[in-house]
Formats: structure tokens, sequence, C-alpha cells
């Protein structure tokens, strides 16, 4: 294994979020989409810190090293990177800015606004802000105030005016005094202000903050202020053999979340005194203090993406395909072969459908299903209380351990359990992270199964933004392993070998390495034999291994890996490797693993990435796309998803990507633009058929 | 109700609890809807102390509340589900109390069935899994073997007929405790050996196993071998092939539990005896012909639903008697019995019940236990001509007879022993603990018994067949026979006594 390399896992996610960089930066794309690619840039990096840096951090700490790469040089890269990362964010920004200025989306500072903003904010500072602002003194010597992970922070030096006599408790020598003040989430980090010349002008909330802000030290000037902004370790584990009510315990980690160790500090604004004083107070390394120049956490900029009218500066709407048409029996419909989805073009609502109609439905008997996030209002939740509450049986598997979604999970969670579901609080040790659906039907010639399966969550407003296949099915061999897996991860029963389904943690790995292994064995027979696969990222070193085995044994592999990569391409273990990544409006999400050898196609969805998280800490279902019309179809939506050369960027050796173009003479090629035209075409011929005017009968006119 | 298509079975094993779910379909044929398995540690608690602990009580309620939360997925209500206890609730000191804790606490009622039983269910499960393979397996000899914590069962078919049935206390959880001070999970192959080296030598006196062609191993061991090892596959059954499952068995007794664990992923509860189980199935398979090792998916609960069915297929209807006939007349043979004598009047008697159903109104079920009795009146000439309607009462209740439940052997015993000499008494001990319903059906058969009995008197088959008429008072039988049957119709004047009794009617030949 040691004549193998593989790129750090840290820095190839840093690579990814420099590819959704670079998407805010083409030109090409409309004004607010890519200030929306910007945002993300910040979200995305927001997380990496809270998990990836967190647990580095921890090992450094512990003295725990796993891996290749040293911690103490892959945070020293890591924090370059992500400089270097910033540093082009904000000129993007700042570029992004100018151009929306002339297309009257305004970015106004203090000393900006006419009199009628003026009024306004004032108006609002008075009236809204004034009252729930709390700003707390920082004293020597004393711990520094609590401030919430991720929560916007002013900060003030303050000194008394001269005029003002007795402060209690001033000090002679050093009179100045730091302040600290959270700014409110709810009203929104962009404030929209009042235009009269049709513009849509907005001011960041902390910049109406400091100009409001000397009312809040009667008998104080202000000195200095600046904004920043502390990350905290989000990565604190749960002890799952102590807990005894594992809801409580996810509550407690979710409070202790808040105030964890810091990993990054941010900070915008003037004010040296105030840096030095924020620098000394908080126990964080240097290295982890990020001068921020501009406002801090883009993310909040979303907003502007969200700005309603404006669609000139947008990605236009793309309408998605009903597979099943909402006068067609549903039931029957499945009943009647496969169903494969290829989401968002194909739209999620049969699957909302689906469940609306079996927890209305008398010859429905039960629901199950895993829910790993879902929005908040989702109708699947709906559909679910409604079920219960009309006695069916409905069993949920929450997993409650889905990170940054505990909080939502654990609400509805408890809503469904009071509606008379059974909720299933994850499995001991592990995350679920497989997505499956079964309803059990009782109908006249029997007991019958529908199930679903497929790469992403049953989230009805991610599914609009991320692409991925699933399977309806009512294949009596294969629901039956549906509802074996089910009696497994609801604690009926035992894990068993099954003949579709392949269950992570037990037999996933063994499984895909199996594949792999028997795709290289026919390639050293001389066979032709190729791995095609499509994934969020690869990071399962035993498998990249295999993989090296397989481009030595003469295996053509193509890999179309969004994120993470540490697969190395183009070496002389892997020069049979080629990796393509693409970024897009939509979050590329599906799982396809499809092995050739010779004519035999194998081709498997899965929730599972390559990664040894999945593989082996993780709850994942592999399925094979067994039906062959559905299979041809799979094979064509991952062999399109090669042809793209406008959004793809190929790896490196080196570990860098490169943005693809049209070579050769090749058509230039959007894969998401195809398959929404696809997309569009089928819903006009499914619309077709009806002539614009209907032609009416009369009885006829007498001469 | 609604789910009347809906069952549902649950088995309390050595060392795990199954429940399978199933409905009948349009054609009746049994389809498994559902199963589920949990780990269950009774075996080792059952073999080791005596006892089942109050801890792994405590587990099986847990189990019994989720079978009870999956089985209200498909509105089946506990009451609903039969619920068979094997091996390590059998031997259970404390055995009542939790059954009755269980049933208090979750509202299943526990069965308890005993090895012979466990070996029909055992039957019917194989031939649920084997029906596409039973035509290739019945040409030649076969095996279907068992090994659990506490017990084996094993069922020798020669050319698909039972020619024996035996339930051995041999179990892995109990050999290795009479083994324990050697520390190790498993116990050699030299130790299984000797312990089952008595047992083979008795299977090959009844079927030359060298002769046998097919191993069918049943049981959870076998199944869990099947599920690690064999090659995972849409048929009912998994095939190992002899080299293999030697292989494994030998690999597994090596390891420790813990490694076991580790690399099988299975419960600790399971492991238990998973080697030495394999070794024992090992150890019977290399003194037969067979190549491999079939291992069929369903278990007793399967079984148990193929029999509950509301029309259990007629051929295997059929071939079920017929194993059951095969299985007494294996016996009859052990013990030297006048074939041709017992077969007659089993035919005769047969006859009678045939001809008479209005008069005893008894059905299917007894017809065979009639048969059955016919076919083993006189085993007992074997211990002594002279009271040997008691030693063959004695012969039958300790002996294994394929198919039969406990208390059909107890009337088919008795009906033995009251085929001669004194009609019962309520002082006779195994007539008085029968209930009142099974002491008018022996009353009814040995009256019928006795009549063929005596129209065989001379062990000659002369009354070659009969037929029967009645009127209001007397029921005439018409015989086709040559020569001289005085000693029949003497004899039938002495034996028809007690039919006049519980017929009321008047018996003649003529």
């Amino acid at each position: 294994m040691s004549q193998f390399e593989f790129f750090n896992r840290e820095l190839s996610w840093i690579e990814f979020n420099k590819r959704v960089l670079d998407e805010a930066a083409q030109d090409s794309n409309p004004l607010l989409e890519r200030m929306k690619f910007l945002s993300i840039v910040s979200s995305n990096f927001d997380e990496f810190f809270q998990v990836r840096v967190a647990s580095l951090l921890r090992g450094l700490r512990t003295g725990e090293i796993g891996g290749h790469h040293s911690p103490k040089e892959t945070l020293k890269e890591i924090y370059d990177r992500y400089y270097d990362c910033t540093k082009n964010q904000y000129q993007v920004f700042f570029s992004l800015i100018q151009l929306l200025a002339k297309e009257k989306i305004v970015w106004k500072k203090a000393q900006d606004l006419n009199v009628d903003q003026s009024l306004f904010i004032k108006d609002l500072f008075e009236k809204e802000l004034f009252n729930i602002l709390v700003p707390v003194k920082v004293e020597e010597h004393r711990p520094f105030p609590f401030t919430a992970n991720l929560k916007l922070i002013q900060a003030f030096l303050i000194e008394p005016l001269e005029d003002t006599p007795g402060i209690p408790g001033a000090d002679p020598l050093d009179s100045t005094k730091m302040v600290v003040m959270e700014l409110p989430s709810y009203i929104g980090r962009l404030v929209w202000l009042p235009d009269q010349e049709g513009r849509a002008s907005f001011i960041l909330l902390e910049d109406l903050v400091s100009l409001h802000a000397p009312q809040l030290f009667p008998g104080y000037k202000m000195k200095e202020f600046l904004t920043f902004r502390i990350t905290r370790d989000a990565d604190i584990p749960l002890d799952e053999e102590r807990e005894e009510d594992f809801v409580e315990a996810m509550g407690r980690i979710l409070q202790s979340r808040l105030h964890s160790t810091p990993v990054r500090l941010e900070v915008a604004g003037e004010g040296k005194q105030l840096r030095r004083r924020l620098k000394e107070s908080l126990a964080i390394d240097n290295a982890a203090i990020f001068e921020i120049p501009g406002p801090v956490s883009l993310k909040d900029f979303m907003a502007l993406a969200h700005t309603s009218g404006f669609d000139r500066l947008k990605v236009p709407q793309w309408e998605s395909f009903k597979r099943i048409p909402d006068q067609e029996d549903i039931w029957s419909m499945i009943k009647e072969k496969d169903i494969l989805l290829h989401h968002p073009y194909d739209s999620f609502a049969p699957i909302l459908r689906l469940l609306k109609e079996a927890s209305e439905d008398p010859m429905v008997l039960s629901i199950r299903m895993t829910l790993y996030r879902t929005s908040g209002d989702s109708p699947i939740v709906q559909s679910l209380t409604k079920a219960a509450r009309e006695g069916k049986h409905v069993t949920v598997l929450v997993e409650l351990k889905a990170r940054f979604d505990e909080e939502a999970n654990i609400e509805w969670a408890q809503t469904l359990e009071r509606a008379g579901a059974i909720v299933i609080y994850g499995v001991a040790g592990l995350k679920v992270h497989a997505k499956a659906l079964m309803i059990v039907r009782r109908e006249s010639d029997g007991i019958r199964r529908y199930v679903h399966l497929g790469t992403g969550n049953y989230h009805d407003k991610t599914a609009r933004l991320y692409t991925d296949l699933g399977i309806l099915s009512s294949t009596p061999e294969f629901t039956q392993e549906v509802a074996q897996f089910f009696n497994s991860i609801t604690g009926y029963s035992t894990v068993s070998k099954l003949n579709y389904l392949v269950v992570a943690p037990h037999f996933l790995k063994r499984k895909v390495l199996d594949m792999i292994q028997m795709t290289a064995a026919g390639a050293r027979q001389g066979v032709s034999c190729k791995i095609t696969a499509k994934m969020n990222s690869l990071a399962d070193e035993d498998v990249i291994s295999a993989l090296y085995e397989a481009s030595m044994a003469g295996v053509e592999i193509k890999l179309n890996v969004r994120g993470i990569c540490m697969l190395v391409p183009g070496k002389e273990f892997s020069g049979n490797i080629t990796v393509v990544s693409i970024v897009d409006r939509y979050l590329e999400h599906e799982r396809i693993y499809h092995f050739k050898i010779a004519d035999r196609d194998e081709v498997y969805l899965s929730s599972a990435d390559w990664m040894y998280r999945n593989l082996e800490k993780r709850v994942e279902v592999l399925f094979p796309v067994v039906q062959k019309d559905l299979k041809e179809q799979v094979i064509r939506i991952l062999r399109t998803y090669f042809l793209d050369n406008r959004k793809a960027h190929r790896l490196l050796p080196s570990g860098n990507y490169e943005r693809l173009k049209p070579e050769n003479g090749a058509p230039p090629l959007r894969v998401q633009e195809f398959f929404h035209q696809e997309a569009l075409e089928a819903i006009r011929s499914s619309q077709a058929g009806f002539e614009p005017e209907f032609e009416v009968h009369r009885k006829p006119r007498k001469a | 109700m609604a789910f009347t298509g809906l069952s549902a079975v649950i088995n309390v094993g050595s060392a795990f609890i199954r429940m399978v779910i199933a409905e009948y379909g349009k054609d009746q044929e049994l389809r498994v809807v559902e199963t589920a398995v949990k780990f269950l540690s009774l075996g080792r608690d059952v073999f080791t102390t005596g006892q089942i602990r109050k801890k792994t009580m405590s587990q099986a309620i847990i189990i019994f509340h989720q079978c009870k939360e999956l089985l209200a997925s498909y509105g089946i209500l506990p009451i609903q589900v039969k619920v068979i206890g094997t091996s390590a609730l059998r031997e259970a000191q404390n055995r009542d109390n939790f059954v009755d804790r269980i049933e208090i606490r979750t509202g299943f009622r526990i069965q308890v069935i005993d090895g012979i039983e466990e070996n029909r269910l055992s039957y019917m499960a194989v031939q649920y899994a084997l029906k596409d393979q039973l035509s290739t397996i019945n040409k030649s000899n076969s095996i279907i073997i068992e090994v659990g914590g506490g017990s084996t069962e094993m069922i020798l078919l020669r050319r698909g007929l039972i020619c024996a049935v035996h339930s051995l206390s041999f179990g892995t959880i109990r050999i290795q405790e009479s083994y324990r001070t050697s520390q190790e999970l498993n116990v050699g192959p030299a130790t299984i050996r000797q312990s089952l080296s008595q047992t083979i030598e008795l299977l090959d006196d009844e079927l030359k196993l060298s002769s046998i062609k097919h191993f069918i191993a049943i049981g959870n061991y076998a199944r869990l071998a099947g599920e690690i090892f064999a090659p995972v596959t849409p048929n009912p059954y998994f095939v190992i092939s002899r080299d293999e499952w030697k292989a494994f068995s030998h690999a597994l007794v090596e390891m420790t539990p813990e490694e076991c664990v580790k690399a099988y992923g299975v419960p600790l509860a399971a492991v238990e005896g998973f080697g030495s189980a394999l070794l024992a199935y090992s150890t019977i398979l290399d003194d037969t012909g067979a190549e491999e090792i079939l291992v069929p998916k369903p278990g007793l609960a399967e079984g148990l639903l193929m029999e509950q069915g509301p029309g259990v297929d007629p051929e295997i209807e059929s071939r079920f008697l017929a194993q059951v006939r095969s299985s007494a007349f294996n016996l009859g043979k052990k013990f030297h019995f006048d074939a041709e004598h017992a077969r007659h009047v089993a035919e005769l008697s047969l006859n009678l019940f045939d001809g008479l159903s209005e008069e005893h109104n008894l059905g299917g079920r007894h017809r065979l236990l009639l048969e059955i009795a016919a076919l083993l009146h006189d085993i007992g000439t074997y211990v002594k001509p002279s009271g040997h309607h008691k030693h063959g009462q004695y012969l039958v209740e300790n002996s294994e007879i394929f198919g039969l439940e406990p208390r059909d052997v107890m009337i088919v015993g008795n009906v033995v022993r009251y085929h001669r000499k004194t009609g019962p008494l309520a002082t006779h001990p195994s007539y008085a603990a029968l209930d009142r319903e099974d002491r008018l059906v022996v009353l009814k058969l040995s009256s019928l018994l006795r009549v063929a009995d005596a129209l065989d008197r001379g062990h000659t088959q002369r009354i070659r067949s009969i037929r029967v008429e009645k009127d209001s008072e007397e029921i005439r039988i018409r015989g086709d026979y040559t020569g001289d049957v005085s000693a029949e119709r003497f004899s039938l004047t002495e034996k028809a006594q007690m039919f006049e009794d519980v017929f009321g009617l008047k018996v003649s030949l003529l």
C-alpha cells in the first residue's frame, strides 16, 4: 500500500470550495447566482472549520494522529489556502457589489444615507434594536463574555467623555473600556432601506448599529469599533453508551456546541486596541485569527440572491417533469414496473404524493421510512403525522446525529411521536444515512409493498437543488429485502446478508472492494473492463488502493467526484484513471457505480460515498439497478455526466483542478442544462395533444 | 376480522427468537411476508444452569414487545400468533414461570413442543424450501439434521421416505459445558467425534450412511453458516461444499468469541457453540456420501405455517402421511413384527373405519392414528408374547414416530394396549391421563382394531378384503375369502364384544 499516494482529505476539500468560488467568478453566470456561489463558499468554510479543523485541533491536543499527513502541517496548509481563498473571495465580492450597483442593487454605507434612509434606520434602532441589544463589558482578569458560535458580534472601545464626572469604577490610568455585543440574527444582516429612486438599497446591520451605538453608552465616546465572529468546535461526540435518554443528551450537546473551544476568529474593521485586546482575551492561536477585508460572513449575502424581482440577474426557473402524472393511479404505475426518478429534473412530487396518498388510503397498513434531513415544515412529516393519526402503523427512523440538523430533527420527531408514530432515534454508534421508504398495502390479492430507495434525502426543498436518483418499486423480491432492512435498523431483527440490498457497515465496503477486484481480475485476463462512478467524495484508502490496483491491471476508470477526492490520478499506479468534478447550479449528489466486465454491466445506486465514514461508520444501502431499461437509463445518465465541458473540472496529478473547455470540435455541453432540456421536452410532449382552442359542438346553423 | 389471510408464528429457539409473518395466496400457497430474528441466549442459560436467568427473561420480554409492535403493523394481535418453544424451553426448570411472565407482560402464549414434533415441523420447512429439488433428492437417500445448543434432531430418508427419526440430547452448548475446564470456545473435533460415535453407528444400522447423497442441514447454526459463508442466492436455500464447510468449522473452533463476533458481526449469543455445531454436522457428513450441504432458509416457523395453512398442498399432505406410515412401519421392523399381518390388519381397520364413518364420526387424523396403531399393535411380542399389548404400549410411548404429536402417541399407545384383553379402566394410568374426548377416541379405535385383528386371527390373510353392510341393529361384514375361516369367526365372537358395547351394534361375518 505504501507505494500509493493519496491527496490530503482536507486540502482536497478546500480545492472543492475553490471550484465553488470559481463559479462565483464566472462572468457567464447571472450576477445574483454568482453572489449565491460566493455566499456558499462562506457557509462551506463555516462547516469545515467547525468540524474538520476542530477535529484536527483536537487531534493535536490529544496526540491522536491518523493518516499520512501530519495535522500540524495540514493545519498550516489549510490556514494558508483559506487565507488565499478568502482574499480571492472578497475580490470577487467587491467586483460583484460594483456590478450590482449598476443594476440598482446598492449597498449603502452609513455616510451614504439620504435623509429618508437616516430617519428610517434611526427609527428602527430606537424602536426595535435599542431594547434588545445587550452590551457586555469585557474586564481584564475576568472570563471573556459568552460569545456564541458563528454569531456576529460587535466590539467597541469606549472612553468617558471628559465632561462626564465621576464614573464609578473608572480607572484613572486606563479609562478605556471594551464592550462586546451580539447582533440579533432575527432582523437579518441586510437591512433594506426605503429608496425613492427605485433602487434596492440596503445597509448592513453592523453599520446601522455602530452608527447609533453612542446612544447605548451615554457619557462615553466611541474610540474604536469592529465586528468579529468566533467559530467553535461542533464535533462534540455523544457518549451513546452512557446516555440513557438520547433526545435529552442530544439537546445537551447542542447547548455545549454554543460555547465549545474556538477554532477560528474572523475580524473586520479598524481598531488596533480592540484587536489586541480581543486576541489577548480569547484562547486562540494567532494562526487561526483572520483579518477579513470586508464584511464578515458573506453567507448572509445569500439574502441578495433571494431578493424578489431582479429576475434578469438570476438563473431562470427550471421546471421539473412529473414522471407520475397526477391523473394516473400511483400504485398501479409502480406495480406495472419500477420507475427511475432523476431529481430535480424529475419532480420530487411523486414521492410526496405517494406519502400523502398512503396517509389517506384505507388499504395502507404501514409506512416505514428513514429521515436524515428534512425541511421544518416538511410535507413529508405532515403526511406521516396524518397517517399515524389515521391509525396506520408509522415507523420513522430519525437520525438525530445528522449534523447541524439535530435541533430541527428533535422537534419534528417529537411531533411525530405525539401523533402516535414509532420514532426510532438512530442506531447506537452509527449514523443512519440510508434513504429508504416502504409502504405496506393490503390489496385484494394479498400484501404488497411499495418502496423507494434513493441517493438523496427525503427533503422536499433540497430535492429541488440536489441532483439525485431514486427508484420506486413493488417487485416482491426487492421489496422483501427492504422490509428486512427496515427490520434490522428498527431493532426488530438482526442484520442478514441479502441478495440485492447491500448494507453498510456490515457488507457494503466488502462488496465495493469485491466488485473493483473482480473487474481488475477480468482486465488481467485481457477482457475489456471499465469502472465508471459518480459520487460526492472519494476518501476511503482501501477503495482507492483497490482502484489503483485495478488501474494497473488495465481497467479504464472514469470518476466523477464532486467534492473531496483523495485519489491521485495520472501517476504510474493510476494511469488509467481520470477524475472530473462538476460544480453547477444544482449540487451534484448522485452516487452511481457502474462496473463493466466485457459485456456484463453491473449498475448500483447508493446512499453511500466511497468514504471511510460512509463505509464503516454509517448505515447505508447499495442496491443494484436490475431492470434492463432502467439500467440502460442510469448508464446513459452516468455517461452524459462525463460529456460536460462547461461546468466540469479535471483533477490533475498535482492536486489542482482545471476547468474543461470544449476540445477537438466537441460541442459545448453543460450536463445540467442538457438534462433540463430533456425534462422540458418531456413536459411538452406530456402536454401535447391538447389544442390551444376547444372545438365546440353546436347545432348546425340553418341557411 | 379483515386480516384472516395473514398469520404469524414465533419460534423461541436456544439462541434466538424468530418470527415469520406470512399470508396464504389465492392458490393457498404460503407466502412469507416478513421475517425477524433476534438473538437470545436461552440455551446458554438452560444447558449450563438449568434455569433461564432473570436478565435473559427481561431481554425476551423486550424482544416479544418488538414482535408485538411489528405484528401491529399488520393488524395482528399476540393472541392470534402461535408461539412455539423448543429444546431450551423444554428443559428449563423455570419454564412455566417464563411462559407465564411472557404471557402476562406481552400477551404471547408460548407452547413448548417436543423433539419429535420439532422434527415434523422441520420436515415441513424442508418440503417448503426444497420443493423444486425434491424430485431429485427423493431419488436417493438423504438426511435432515439439526444440531442445536441442547439437542440434535435427525431424519433419515430412504429414497424420500422416512426410515428413522431421532431426537438426541447432543447439543453444542451442553457438550461444551461438560468440557468447560478446557477454556475453549468450541470443543475440538476429537471430542465431537467421540460424542457422536455411538449415534453414527446407530444411524448406520438404520440406513447405510455412505449411501446418503443429500445432506440437509437445518437450524440456526446451519442458517448462520449459510448466511456467512455461502454465496448469496435468491433460492430459499444455501449450498456449501463439503470441503468448505469443513474448513469453516475448523477455522471457527480456533477462534475466540471476540474474534468470531468481530469477523462475522454475529452477536455473542449466537457464537457460542457455533464452531462445535458446524463440526458436528461435518463429523456426520464425513461418513455420508454427500458432496455438499443444503441449508434451507426457512425454519420451524415456516413449517408450522405450512401445516396451519388453509389448504395444505394435497401432494405434500399425502407425502407427509406416507412419511408417518413409513416411520411407523420402520419402527415395526425394528421389533421384528409380522409385517404382512400388520399391513393387513391396518387395511381391514381402515375398511371398517371408512364403512362406519356415520357411527364413529371421527376424522382423517384419527384414521391415521388407527392405521399406525394397527401397524404396531403386535410389536410388544418382541419383548414377550404374553402381555404383548402392554409391552406394545410401552414401546410405542417410548419410540420416535415421525409426524405424531405427544397426544397422538398417547392415543396410539392406548389403542395398541386395548387391542386385546381387558378394556379400558379408570385405574389404568395411561388411559386416565387422557382427556374425555381422547378416551372416546381410544374406545372407538380399539374396538375397530379388535374386529380387524380378529379377521386375521390366523395371520394368513385368508380374508382378503371386506365390505361392511349395516342396518339399525347389526353390521354384517361380507368377506372375500376361500377356505376355512373358523378361527376368525371364533375370534370375532370374542373380540367384537367391545365393539358391541361401544357402538351398540352386533357384528357378524358373512
